[in-house]
């Protein structure tokens, strides 16, 4: 009976000596255990946390769960996939002798985008702007009221497995860096207002037929397009009109022989992002050519273009590059008998830029570019045989990025040209948006294209809804 | 008294097995917890400043809400690195913006991630941050900040059992977890508090406690529901105490283990709706 006690006594220590064991192993970490609590009280100081989260009011609702292409709940739409957008743009020239009212325009924009079966997709992106009696695009046609409609996409997609094939006005973006075009060839620009124009203005849609393939080699694309748009210059009259009042001009026509070609293939090793491009193209810009006496034609040669770009990440820091190489690009140059005509050179054109992200505090983006004229003459207009600029950007958010503020400076090297711009960009809920913006020149050189712009500092504000 | 005894030692017994648990072991099984090889959901972000009114937290302006396409799938031999695409569908005024992400479980390899911008119309590559200090800026205006989003190492932290109570009728662990130095270095948090269901291993409630080692931010998860045989916190609140803001995140819609191809977390879906529309469609199609 006594040994029977004994052994119990043992298996006791034994039990109480292996649980012990079981801790000292299986939680080093553990120092600091409470005891079984029974209390989640909000004022129980006890407790390990006051609980707040039933004080609160406003909870959106959560419905039953669905699957995620269950559109069954979804609110009547007339076209489910669209946004529209109303804008009211003012700005206002102040600096002497141009100060007053530049812009008085309001714009509706409208994204359609429908997929009509398991291949087809459409997409139509268009506007239509009004401009006010004293908007500088109304006062050059002496109107109280003039509109224009533009469409920037409207395309056409059929979509395979590993391609799809894309055909209508559409536009086609090439490029790492953001400053200057070195490789974003394709797409003609909108150069009626220059650096006070929107992001999504300021490329132009144009015909194309496309087709992208996808493959464990690269994403490649393929483009060909008849009767290729050109830039859109500010028509006659308008504030940024370049005027040659002893010279008539006339457009070079462009019919569908003129056509344009090109190939892209791109593709990401790691931490590097790498993208090839040639293409045989018409320039977006004319070059003036002496026709006889006072008549000029706007010509826009035919050039071949051989692109890279690169990009790299390693920390804070984005490293990026674009080059080109330009054939038979015609650049505008002067004869003897001091007339205007076009000279076809080689050119390289270069940007490499450093982002820096300072952990979402903000970025800095820094990029230089420069134009390398290989033949370069004399005779030539307005450039240099290297034409060097620099660009920087600094962007901040702040209120949860409700507010976002940018600085942008613009400096040519050679003809000792800059300008500023600071914006701000308050959203006052998801669907009102503010911008606000000052634009500063500093225009030296009487031959560069920005000269037109030397008394160009302007206040500007718009507003913007979405719906 | 031999049976007060073995009633006493039993007693000794389960404790010690209860608190015996590595709190590591703990976090290691909620880590371990299934969430699906893939996800493929809705979700809506509804952020707002609050200020107290007739004792009540009541919204101090009208509340700014996101709603986006996520699209989640795991990989690696432990599926512990993830590919996503976020594709914004409200505001309008964000429609189509996208980001792709791909994280890596290895310690010191940077995330990579790309953004498409409707406006710019091309895509562009994100930096991935230096690890020397925190990731500030907060996710789509929200308060939850990229580090909030960042796929969970669970050897980034020490543990410690700081007891166990009932959290909304369930019984739970309160474990405390502090960041290593290589993760303190660039952590927003110095410590945090997590509530374990015991029964469930599925985090209920997280307090954050800032650099200064101030409570900063409280994380909710609720509307907890077996979809396809997973646990799934459809809502998920945090509230940061000090800004008094507060944002709520619902999955609307979501289906896991979907088949999703390579070919869909790739840049291709962020700037081909088309084919992002058709996959998706063939995926919720797909029966396992």
């Amino acid at each position: 009976m006594k040994f029977i006690k004994i052994k119990n006594l043992i298996y006791v220590i034994l039990i109480i000596l292996i649980c012990g064991n079981a801790f000292a192993q299986n939680d080093p970490e553990n120092t600091n255990t409470k005891q079984i609590r029974s209390f989640d009280n909000e004022n129980d100081e006890d407790s390990f946390d006051e609980e707040e989260e039933e004080d609160f009011e406003y909870d959106p609702q959560i419905n039953n769960y669905d699957k995620i292409t269950d559109n069954s709940d979804d609110q009547f739409h007339l076209w489910p996939d669209s946004t529209f957008c109303v804008s009211h743009k003012l700005s206002y020239g102040t600096k002497e002798p141009d100060n007053e009212v530049i812009d008085n325009r309001s714009y509706l924009r409208g994204e359609l985008e429908k997929t009509l079966s398991d291949i087809f997709f459409v997409r139509f992106d268009g506007k239509v702007t009004q401009f006010f009696e004293n908007d500088h695009v109304a006062k050059a046609d002496n109107k109280n009221l003039y509109y224009k409609a533009e469409i920037r996409e409207f395309y056409l997609q059929a979509g395979f497995e590993s391609f799809k094939l894309r055909a209508g006005k559409q536009i086609i973006v090439w490029g790492e860096t953001d400053g200057d075009v070195i490789n974003d060839v394709v797409s003609p620009r909108n150069e009626e207002e220059f650096v006070f124009i929107d992001l999504e203005d300021s490329r132009m849609g144009q015909y194309i037929t496309s087709l992208d393939i996808y493959s464990d080699y690269g994403d490649t694309l393929f483009f060909v397009l008849f009767k290729p748009e050109v830039n859109n210059t500010p028509d006659q009259g308008t504030r940024y009109y370049v005027d040659y009042p002893d010279l008539n001009i006339t457009d070079e026509s462009r019919n569908f022989s003129d056509r344009e070609a090109g190939l892209k293939w791109k593709k990401t090793y790691g931490k590097f992002d790498i993208s090839l491009m040639t293409a045989s193209l018409l320039q977006n810009a004319g070059v003036l050519e002496f026709q006889k006496g006072n008549e000029y034609k706007n010509n826009y040669g035919r050039y071949s273009f051989y692109g890279i770009g690169l990009n790299y990440t390693s920390g804070s820091f984005l490293y990026k590059l674009d080059a080109s190489y330009k054939k038979g690009f015609s650049l505008q140059s002067v004869n003897a008998n001091n007339q205007f005509i076009g000279k076809e050179s080689d050119l390289i054109d270069t940007a490499i830029g450093i982002e820096y992200d300072a952990n979402g505090r903000y970025i800095l983006n820094f990029e230089i570019t420069n134009r390398h004229i290989f033949d370069y003459s004399e005779g030539l207009y307005g450039v240099e045989q290297d034409n060097t600029g620099g660009y920087f950007q600094y962007l901040k958010s702040f209120l949860n990025e409700t507010l976002e503020f940018q600085y942008i400076y613009f400096y040519q090297f050679q003809e000792k040209n800059s300008f500023h711009q600071v914006e701000l960009v308050y959203s006052f809920s998801d669907d009102l948006q503010l911008t606000v913006n000052y634009t500063i020149f500093n225009i030296n050189n009487e031959d560069s294209f920005l000269w037109n712009y030397r008394n160009e500092n302007r206040a500007g504000v718009e507003f913007k809804f979405y719906f | 008294m031999k049976k007060i005894i073995y009633i006493m030692a039993l007693l000794i017994l389960s404790a010690a097995i209860s608190y015996g648990q590595s709190a590591k072991g703990i976090m290691r099984r909620v880590d371990n917890r299934d969430d699906g090889k893939t996800a493929i959901s809705r979700i809506s972000l509804t952020t707002y400043r609050y200020i107290k009114k007739d004792g009540k937290n009541v919204p101090a302006e009208k509340p700014r809400v996101k709603i986006m396409d996520y699209i989640k799938k795991d990989y690696g031999p432990k599926e512990k690195d993830h590919k996503s695409i976020s594709i914004i569908l409200e505001p309008k005024r964000d429609r189509g913006i996208s980001f792709l992400q791909y994280d890596y479980e290895e310690v010191g390899k940077d995330t990579d991630q790309w953004m498409y911008l409707t406006a710019l119309g091309k895509v562009k590559r994100l930096v991935a941050g230096n690890d020397s200090e925190p990731k500030t800026g907060s996710f789509f205006g929200s308060e939850f900040n990229y580090e909030d989003m960042e796929s969970y190492n669970i050897d980034d932290y020490t543990y410690k059992i700081l007891g166990d109570e009932q959290y909304k009728n369930n019984d739970c662990w309160v474990i405390e977890a502090t960041p290593v130095l290589r993760k303190a270095i660039k952590s927003n948090y110095s410590r945090e508090m997590m509530w374990v269901d015991k029964k469930r291993d599925l985090i209920l409630k997280i307090v954050l406690f800032n650099r200064n080692g101030k409570k900063f931010k409280k994380i909710y998860y609720s509307n907890i529901e077996v979809i396809e045989g997973i646990l799934v916190p459809r809502k998920i609140v945090v509230n940061n105490i000090i800004a008094k803001r507060r944002t709520i995140m619902v999955y609307e819609k979501i289906s896991l283990n979907r088949p999703v191809e390579d070919s869909y977390l790739t840049q291709r879906t962020m700037t081909d709706k088309g084919f992002r529309e058709r996959k998706l469609k063939e995926y919720q199609n797909t029966i396992m």
